[in-house]
């Protein structure tokens, strides 16, 4: 009679528990597509002036997906040069607005020069310090981009050793400090001033540690990286802390457990566009007030950010803007542009009309394409080393009996 | 590619030639010893990779310099696209492919758009030297892709005329179609109502100096002039006003001249 009870209650808390369950996850679902979450990740491991590094593409690549599945709208950059970073910078701000959840994470070189951080481009030309402002990517900017979200999260995998230390009067490796503002929670793969190994795993040691962490349903932000911290200095015998700074007022959870909500702000949305209109009703950059007026289309500050959007576009060039930046826009971006096979939609000069270029030269030839068939040059992608060949390429038909050459008087 | 013979004699006789005249066709008389041409189409190639072009507008004198109207030197404008190349025998190599619009031989005002080589983009020149314009490498992804869509196809208007008007539908010649792909790129639209209005706003056409009645006589006897897309004083797109227009907004953009490297002794 025992075992009979005993069963029964088993059987009964099976069978209460599995939609339970089942319901338990479907509100964790609701409640992670109800959030708007954006991040931008990119990884630079291909260095034209230093030494390759072995897995910060790979980091971003794992960052990326796992972020994917955790609801984030994500755009990733490998590889990518100074100008591609900061059109990537500036997309990602567009996305962001008051309601917004925000997160970048960059894997690569970093360098501190007078207390402020730069993550470095793969074409950073970087010969003394002063260089370094002028060739990285301040991460100043991407917090000034992060201020209109409530909760934004910077995840640093960036304080690898210095390679162009020999070009620096003080030899510094690491990030430095910065504190975080208002909101934000700034995380670096080691502490301040320290550097982090590059691993010799697929990802880095601190990476691989951040993405099981993140997977784990009911984590707050902190307490991730709290195991992160533990995790790695014990993986590393203690050579690497990894370190964080918060002034986040609210909780935030990658993955919500029972009873938790994603989110909880202490701020109100007009306490929040109060202090972002502080930060930039000064500003002469009409960037910050285009930033505002797409946050806030209702905005308290709305009339004065258009007039000042006015007086600074009449200053300023009759640039023609764009209207979107291509590429950089969509979810899983990369740097690299797929290489585009063109379809036959151009004529053949083959078969329209052959050159009267006489005595044509070697016996390799003929590309181009006759009527409908497919092109045979297809556009290669971008990152592809640019090389030419020595032979002779041409639509003229492979001709043995040389013609004359008019040559001009 | 024959260009009329009435109209030959006719602008040789009377008429200062107009700008894509004869530039914008391919095939035509050859100036040059064959390997003079090779040997410089590989001197732009190379270059074009050592600047690390993707894609780049490249721009050919087509007739004499002296022939030309004030303010035009280059004749005809495409775009030098950095791809793999598939030989008849099945070897992919590594180079650039042009992609032409080019008036018509037997139509001369109509065009259609080909693709060649560098060999045959060079192959009627009248003098070795080359006008490059590399955009930024943003425009150059944008471009890319542009290339690669319908929208490329789409933007050209087989309606040619040497002297078509930038600013209005109807007609087009080599410079016009380049400059409505850089504008589909630019704004990332196809919509070529759009891309006429951003092109009158920003682009700034060079105004063609020939004379109202050379011009009216040149429409008169030749296909490939018309002035009924003008309608006021004739304009058209050039290398020069292109080059210009991209570097005034397109930044980072870069302008370089090639000239056909002295023979070694």
């Amino acid at each position: 009679m025992k075992h009979l009870i005993i069963l029964a209650l088993t059987l009964c808390s099976l069978l209460c528990m599995a939609p339970a369950n089942a319901v338990q996850r479907n509100l964790v679902a609701k409640q992670i597509q109800e959030q708007k979450r954006v991040a931008l990740v990119i990884g630079n491991a291909n260095y034209q002036g230093a030494p390759a590094l072995r897995n910060p593409v790979n980091d971003a690549r794992a960052i990326s997906q796992t972020l994917t599945e955790l609801g984030f709208q994500v755009v990733e950059v490998t590889d990518a040069s100074q100008r591609e970073i900061n059109l990537a910078i500036t997309a990602f701000g567009r996305k962001l607005d008051g309601d917004t959840i925000a997160l970048f994470f960059y894997a690569g070189h970093g360098l501190q020069v007078k207390g402020r951080n730069y993550i470095i481009p793969v074409d950073a030309r970087i010969d003394s310090e002063p260089s370094v402002s002028s060739e990285g990517v301040s991460v100043d900017t991407i917090l000034e981009q992060l201020n209109v979200s409530p909760i934004s999260i910077v995840i640093l995998d960036a304080c690898r050793n210095n390679p162009y230390e020999r070009s620096f009067r003080k030899i510094g490796g690491g990030l430095a400090q910065m504190d975080a503002p208002k909101g934000s929670f700034i995380a670096y793969a080691t502490a301040p001033g320290k550097t982090a190994a590059d691993g010799d795993g697929k990802n880095g040691l601190f990476t691989q540690e951040l993405l099981k962490q993140i997977q784990i349903p009911g984590l707050s932000l902190e307490s991730v990286f709290k195991r992160v911290r533990a995790n790695v200095a014990k993986r590393s015998g203690d050579t690497q802390m990894p370190w964080d700074s918060s002034s986040m007022t609210g909780d935030f959870y990658f993955i919500p457990g029972n009873g938790t909500t994603t989110v909880v702000t202490s701020k109100t949305h007009e306490q929040i566009e109060d202090e972002y209109w502080e930060k930039i009703k000064d500003s002469n950059d009409p960037a910050n007030f285009e930033r505002y007026r797409r946050a806030y289309p209702e905005g308290r500050y709305l009339s004065i950010a258009n007039l000042k959007l006015a007086q600074l576009k009449k200053q300023t060039s009759h640039l023609p803007q764009p209207v979107k930046t291509g590429n950089m826009q969509s979810g899983s971006n990369t740097s690299v542009i797929q290489s585009i096979v063109v379809s036959g939609q151009v004529t053949s000069a083959a078969a329209a009309m052959p050159l009267a270029v006489g005595g044509v030269v070697s016996g390799t030839i003929i590309s181009g394409q006759t009527g409908n068939t497919s092109v045979q040059a297809a556009p290669l992608p971008i990152g592809v080393p640019l090389e030419i060949t020595d032979e002779v390429l041409t639509i003229t038909p492979v001709d043995n009996s040389p013609k004359p050459v008019q040559t001009k008087p | 590619m024959r260009p009329s013979l009435l109209f030959l004699v006719f602008s040789l006789l009377v008429f200062a030639p107009v700008p894509s005249l004869a530039g914008s066709q391919s095939g035509g008389e050859v100036y040059f010893p064959v390997e003079q041409i090779i040997k410089f189409s590989k001197q732009v190639e190379k270059k074009l990779a050592e600047k690390g072009a993707r894609v780049a507008l490249v721009a050919r004198v087509g007739r004499p310099a002296s022939e030309m109207p004030e303010g035009m030197h280059f004749t005809h404008v495409s775009f030098a696209v950095y791809s793999e190349i598939t030989t008849a025998d099945g070897r992919k190599l590594p180079g650039y492919a042009i992609y032409n619009e080019y008036q018509s031989n037997e139509k001369p005002d109509s065009s259609s758009l080909v693709q060649d080589f560098p060999v045959d983009f060079f192959a009627g020149v009248t003098s070795l030297e080359a006008g490059v314009v590399i955009p930024s490498a943003e425009l150059q992804k944008r471009l890319l892709e542009t290339i690669a869509s319908p929208s490329y196809r789409e933007l050209h208007d087989p309606h040619y005329s040497a002297i078509a008007n930038p600013y209005t539908l109807g007609r087009q010649n080599c410079t016009e179609h380049t400059l409505d792909v850089i504008n589909a790129a630019i704004y990332q639209t196809n919509d070529i109502r759009k891309i006429k209005a951003v092109e009158k706003a920003y682009f700034v056409a060079q105004k063609v100096n020939v004379s109202a009645i050379k011009l009216i006589l040149g429409a008169l006897f030749s296909a490939e002039i018309t002035l009924s897309d003008h309608p006021g004083a004739a304009v058209t797109a050039t290398f020069e006003t292109i080059a210009a227009y991209l570097q005034k907004y397109d930044e980072g953009s870069e302008v370089i001249f090639i000239k056909a490297e002295e023979p070694t002794p």
